[in-house]
């Protein structure tokens, strides 16, 4: 199964990180980052799959087709945002994990604008 | 599943390190002080390659 070898990567990453804490910090950060990387690089062979049948099954609803984009457009801005936080203060700069949380959702946020707006819209229709 | 540079990167970490010990103790410490450089450059090399694709496959998939 797929969760065995991403277990085992990183339990070695983590050894291997914290051996090499002691001696050099900046490798040990970048080996985290490494491993971080490496795994979820194993993601996506199933996050295609995913994405492509949302994509079905909204066809088929008749839902329209931008309100899903914006919503994988909304997941993958948090997804590059918990990984460059977590990093950050993983490595100690919680101040500089916490700016780029901030500026996530900032950006999350005006991605949905249009969503808002033609929820607006129909909502004032209704009245 | 690419672990091998998992692994590279430890092996340039003790190198380093190792290298770093025996140049501090044969009196040279500026020398030390540049294979620490060296082997951290190197390894922000490879780091940055994985980060540049983790971040194009991520804009592709999820067409940002």
């Amino acid at each position: 199964m797929e969760i065995f070898k991403i277990v085992a990567v990183a339990a070695s990453g983590t050894v291997l990180a914290v051996t090499l804490k002691k001696e050099s910090p900046q490798l040990a950060m970048a080996l985290s980052v490494i491993t971080g990387v490496v795994i979820f690089l194993q993601l996506f062979g199933y996050f295609s799959n995913i994405i492509s049948q949302l994509y079905k099954m909204t066809a088929l609803s008749g839902i329209k087709s931008e309100y899903v984009s914006i919503i994988l457009k909304v997941t993958g801005i948090a997804y590059i945002t918990q990984i460059g936080s977590e990093i950050c203060k993983d490595a100690g700069e919680s101040a500089i994990g916490t700016k780029i949380e901030i500026a996530g959702k900032v950006l999350i946020a005006a991605a949905c604008l249009p969503l808002v707006t033609t929820l607006f819209g129909t909502v004032m229709d209704l009245l | 599943m690419d672990i091998s540079i998992v692994f590279q990167i430890a092996a340039v970490g003790i190198l380093v390190a190792v290298l770093n010990q025996v140049l501090i103790r044969a009196g040279r410490e500026e020398q030390a002080m540049l294979t620490t450089l060296a082997g951290l450059v190197v390894v922000l090399f490879w780091v940055i390659q994985y980060i540049n694709r983790l971040f194009t496959t991520v804009q592709t998939l999820f067409n940002l």
